[in-house]
């Protein structure tokens, strides 16, 4: 984690601002940390194209992080269904969605009163915390994919089941058997022939 | 870039330019919902009279934000194809920056619901 995110993680995690000048925004958009409306990721304050609209949503002002997501939010396009965004892997259950390491992470709104050692104690946690998330969702993922296998696995047997009349011809057991089974009373027949 | 060349620049690309076209432009998917609410809803419904509208402004089809000449006009258009297209496309809830938060890991995300649209304004 480079300083400025971390610094921007800190601000989420123990609340809001921390020394911030509040610009005149409307409501949603913080101006130091937020995310990208379309792809969900981090937007730099620097960086990142701003737009408004009219109509219900008047002078809102959104932020992207990239052309991308601003040429797909003037299309119109539902993020939900836009195969590349967040939004879509987890409305698609894709991704792990429920889970309290998601908690953490929060704009709270919530002034705090600067603190050392809650300063220090947050930065420590994040670390920990994040590993803890990333493992989780990884895990989601490999659960997810299990599952495919078992199908892959099945689908073969039932294949197998049902096409091996291309491996072995459908009589050809029975006429080993058969051709044993002559052997046999042949042999039984000559012994019975020397008594 | 010869004649026939620059003719052929803009081949097939009417549906495109009808969707952009601010003509007959109507409200958004996300302006509808907001008309949806019950108390918008009901001043929509009951309009006044008013001569520059189709039918005096009195058959709006709230879905699709289009006002239409007669009560027997309106049950028709109810019955068509685009009206349908419509309801289905609002049954999805509007995307917010809330759920693109969510989705971005802060808190956890649960799909939002369809909207049922016949309990959201109580007629049809």
């Amino acid at each position: 984690m480079s300083g400025r995110s971390t610094e921007r993680w800190v601000r989420r995690l123990i609340g809001g601002w921390v020394g911030h000048l509040l610009h005149c925004y409307p409501i949603y958009v913080d101006p130091t940390s937020y995310r990208d409306g379309i792809a969900s990721e981090w937007v730099d304050d620097a960086r990142g194209v701003k737009t408004t609209l009219c109509g219900v949503i008047t002078c809102m002002i959104f932020r992207f992080c990239r052309s991308k997501c601003h040429k797909a939010f003037k299309k119109k396009r539902n993020p939900r269904k836009t195969k590349w965004t967040k939004a879509f892997r987890k409305a698609a259950g894709k991704e792990l969605t429920v889970d309290p390491s998601f908690e953490f992470e929060k704009r709270r709104n919530v002034p705090i009163k600067y603190d050392r050692q809650l300063w220090k104690t947050t930065v420590k946690a994040m670390e920990k915390i994040e590993e803890i998330r990333i493992k989780r969702q990884n895990q989601y993922i490999q659960n997810r994919l299990n599952k495919g296998k078992e199908l892959a696995k099945k689908s073969d047997i039932v294949e197998v089941e049902k096409n091996i009349h291309l491996i072995r011809a459908p009589g050809a057991k029975q006429a080993k058997l058969e051709k044993k089974a002559v052997v046999i009373v042949e042999t039984e027949q000559e012994d019975m022939d020397e008594n | 870039m010869g004649r026939l060349a620059r003719k052929k620049q803009h081949k097939g690309d009417k549906p495109m330019k009808e969707k952009y076209r601010t003509k007959r432009k109507t409200k958004d998917l996300d302006q509808i919902h907001e008309d949806l609410k019950p108390e918008n809803a009901e001043k929509l419904l009951k309009q006044e009279i008013d001569h520059d509208k189709p039918g005096l402004g009195q058959h709006y089809c709230l879905h699709c934000a289009k006002h239409f000449v007669s009560e027997k006009a309106l049950k028709e258009h109810f019955k068509g194809n685009p009206h349908k297209r419509r309801e289905k496309n609002l049954r999805d809830a509007p995307y917010t920056l809330e759920e693109a938060e969510r989705a971005a890991g802060m808190g956890s995300y649960t799909a939002p619901k369809k909207v049922d649209l016949k309990k959201r304004h109580g007629h049809w």
